[in-house]
Parts: C-alpha cells; structure tokens; sequence
C-alpha cells in the first residue's frame, strides 16, 4: 500500500496551489488525499505573480511555504551548471533532472538564495516526460558512464513523501546498470523507497557537515545522526553511497569538529560503500550576501566569514586557507584508509594540483568522472538552455 | 554596514578626517578581515631572498595572496642566473610553508 504523506510534512506548507493542467496527475492526486482541503487551491496561473524580477527576503521565505504544482515545459535533463564554467572550475560529468525547484529546509549559505526568482516552490508534475528523454539517451548511450543527479535546484529526498519520484527513478535506472542516479540531501527521508533495493548504481548521498554547522547554519535539516542512520539503512538496502563535505565552514573549532566527521564516516562505513567524498568549502556569488545578511542577521558563520572575490566572480575564503582545510580532509580521510575516493567540487585547476599534485583525470578512481561524453540535446540547443526554471 | 552590524565598537569606527582616506580603508579592512590580514602580515615578514635584479611586492588579489614580482635582464647568462636565484626563492618559499 502507498506510503501516506507524514503530517509533519503537510505541516510545514500554507497552501498548496495545483496548476489546472497538473490536477489530474498522480503526484496532485495524491496531494489532494492527503492535504486537508482548506490548504488546495486549482489555479490557471503561478500564484504571487506581479512582484519585481527579484525575491525580497520575505518573498523568498514565503516560497519556502508554498508548493505549486505544474509541468515543466522546457528541458528536463541538462549538464550540470559547473561544467559552463569549464575556464575558472574543474568538474566532473554530471548531469542534472530537476523535477521541482526550492527547498523545504534553510541553510543560510543556500545557493538558491541568488539562484532562484520563483515566489513559490514547484513541483514539477510531468515526470513522465523527464523519464522519456532519459529513456531516448539512455536507450543511445546505455554503455556510457552517464551521472545523473536530482539535487541541484531542490533535495531529491526532503519532498519525496509527497512526490513518490523516487521509485520511479529507482525503477527506470535498475533497467541502465552503466547510468548512475544520484540523490542529494540533507534529509533522512529514505525509507520510501529502501524495498526496491538492490540498486548499486542509485548512490544516496549526503551532504554534510559537523553537528555544530548543521546546528548553526542548516536549519530544518536532518540532525547528523540522522543523517548517518539513514545512509546506514540505505547500505543494507543494497545502495550505494556518497557524502558530500560541503560546504566546509571555517570556525575556531574546525578541526576538531571536521575530525569527528571524518572519523565516524570512516568507523561507520567502508571506502567500497561509499562511491565518492567530495570536498567543497564555503563560496557564494556576491548579490546573495545582502539577502544572506537579512535573513541571517551577521551572527551566521556564513555572512561574518572572511570572503574574498575569486576568479570566477564567487566569493570565496582566501586560497591558502581553502588549501588548508583541503589538505586536513584529505589526510584525515587517508590516515583511516588511503582507498577512500576523495574529490574537490567546484574548485579552480590551481587548488586541484595545490591538494592533490594532479588533475582528476590522473587521480585514480575519478577518470571516469571527468572524461569527456557526448554531448546531450539541451547542450546543443540555444533554446533549451534559454528555458528557465 | 556589515562592521555595524558586527558589533563593532563605534569608536573603532568614528574615522578622523586627518587620516588620509587609503589608512581608513586599511583600518576598516583589518576590522573586517582581521584573521585574513594578520596572516598576510606574518607571511610578509617571512622575507625570502629574491634576485637582486627583482622589484618584489608582497599583495593580496581577491582571493590569493602572493607577490608581484618585476625583473630586467640584459642577457641569457643574467637570464639563467636570474632564474637559478628564484628557484633558491621557490625551495625558501616551500620550506616556510611546511
């Protein structure tokens, strides 16, 4: 029987408007048994319209409450935003299916802060059709090493009570053993999809920082235990694994408290089931600080850090400081167990050889990750990469 | 604004109209980036032996901190001696940040 949505969940929304085009879909049917009826509205149009191009914070806070339902018309399968920056950034093969935008939790160095210019979060109900343009590339290029991820513009998992997307991916990506999926989260919302295991190739992973970030700098979001109990559950389920150290904070206390990371990731679990660690440290583009500042006060590790504008544009902490925490992960890691598969996200080439003496393409184990694939339909059409989200 | 809303104390930020204006930015970024600066400053003062045909400076870029260094040769010996000179600096350099 289907897993009803947690009220918890429901909780957490005003109101849910479904888009007249999205009402008879299975993710707004299911909405509509489990949401009382007060908190529905149909619509024709995305509600809050006639506000400024820009979120305020209010607006942006607002958007955290409120779900629209509708289908998505542009592209649903496109490479991920790193790789258009192939000049400042070295990154990896990775491919992005948004099946919504927004988040139901609030870190105060979330990047959607600048990113997003919706009033509402949306949940895109045409999954249908994300999974006929991964059938038609999968169907050409099921040999290739293809990584797909559905965590870039909302968590793949904190939603997924109501949506169920999961199982269908789950399903879809047991069929392409050479394709991987991947969902990102810092929730520890797992279990409704842990019977369709084993699926090695669907990695959950976590993004992940020491209890006293979470506590500080990611509200709503799985405690730490939490989010490690839930990886556990997922390895005995039969799926693989990913962590995610990133954002790394700086803080008086950093070591210490990176430390206990890395040693109860290495006591709880094995390099063989965890595909990947991937190390990043705080960055964000310059116009989120005044919306950071508003919505966090400048109390926040984040909006108090030392940040320096970067090639690229992002602001970052100086670079021999980055190196530095770098360098820390990556030797701690290895103290425990040199086979662990570490790597830098959204790093320039310089830190790269700075931390690791080579490129990813040298390091053993990411090869794959970063040679070059063919490339796919949005990549090559102007007017799929126009179609915002 | 951000120095304000950091609590900083308000004599620290009441700016005297003697100073020239390049100290007031100087004094607003050590308040601002105290840890940063200070770990400028302490690399600075860690002197390496440049070349004598070089202009060094010591500058923070964005994020990067790093010199800015200018040199003239007038031949392929004085090239090559130049050379073998930074890389005497670079070796310095690498022992320091061990």
């Amino acid at each position: 029987m289907e897993k009803p949505i947690p009220l918890n969940l429901i909780q957490q929304f005003e109101k849910v408007f479904i888009d007249e085009k999205s009402w008879d879909s299975a993710v707004a049917e299911r909405i509509r048994t489990y949401f009382p009826v007060d908190k529905i509205e149909r619509v024709v149009q995305e509600p809050f319209v006639g506000r400024g191009p820009e979120l305020s914070p209010e607006e942006f806070d607002r958007s955290k409450k409120n779900i629209f339902v509708t289908t998505f018309n542009g592209q649903f399968f496109k490479r991920c935003p790193g790789a258009t920056q192939k000049k400042t950034l070295t990154c990896c093969n990775y491919y992005v299916l948004n099946l919504g935008s927004q988040c139901n939790m609030n870190c105060s160095y979330c990047y959607l802060q600048s990113y997003l210019n919706s009033p509402v979060m949306k949940i895109f109900s045409n999954i249908d059709q994300a999974l006929s343009e991964l059938e038609e590339m999968a169907s050409q290029h099921a040999h290739l090493p293809y990584r797909v991820g559905t965590g870039e513009v909302i968590d793949s998992l904190s939603m997924d009570e109501i949506t169920l997307y999961s199982r269908q991916l789950v399903n879809f990506f047991k069929k392409y053993p050479k394709w991987s999926l991947e969902f990102k989260t810092k929730s520890d919302k797992v279990d409704q999809f842990l019977d369709l295991g084993p699926a090695q190739n669907v990695m959950v992973s976590w993004s992940i920082n020491p209890p006293y970030i979470i506590q500080s700098e990611e509200h709503g979001t799985a405690r730490f235990e939490e989010r490690l109990a839930a990886a556990e559950k997922c390895v005995k389920s039969g799926f693989s694994l990913a962590f995610h150290i990133d954002p790394m904070i700086w803080h008086p206390e950093w070591k210490e408290n990176y430390a206990f990371l890395i040693d109860e990731i290495s006591r709880r679990f094995t390099p063989e089931q965890v595909k990947v660690i991937s190390v990043g440290a705080l960055r964000f583009q310059p116009e989120q600080r005044h919306m950071m500042r508003q919505r966090f006060g400048m109390k926040s590790l984040v909006t108090s850090a030392e940040m320096f504008p970067s090639e690229g544009g992002k602001y970052r902490y100086d670079a021999s400081l980055r190196h530095e925490m770098f360098q820390f992960v990556l030797k701690k890691f290895r103290d425990h167990n040199p086979a662990w598969n570490l790597f830098l996200c959204m790093e320039t080439p310089e830190t790269w050889l700075n931390s690791f003496e080579q490129t990813p393409m040298q390091v053993p184990g990411l090869h794959d990750y970063f040679r070059p694939l063919p490339k796919i339909k949005s990549e090559n059409s102007d007017l799929a990469s126009a179609v915002k989200i | 604004m951000e120095l304000i809303l950091l609590n900083t104390k308000s004599e620290e930020l009441i700016l005297d109209q003697q100073i020239p204006a390049e100290d007031i930015i100087k004094k607003l970024k050590l308040l601002r980036y105290p840890k940063t600066l200070a770990s400028d400053e302490e690399k600075k003062n860690n002197s390496l032996l440049w070349p004598t045909s070089t202009q060094v400076q010591a500058q923070r870029r964005g994020d990067r901190w790093g010199y800015n260094i200018h040199f003239f040769v007038s031949g392929p010996q004085e090239l090559t001696k130049t050379i073998e000179q930074f890389q005497k600096a670079a070796e310095q350099w690498k022992n320091q940040s061990h």
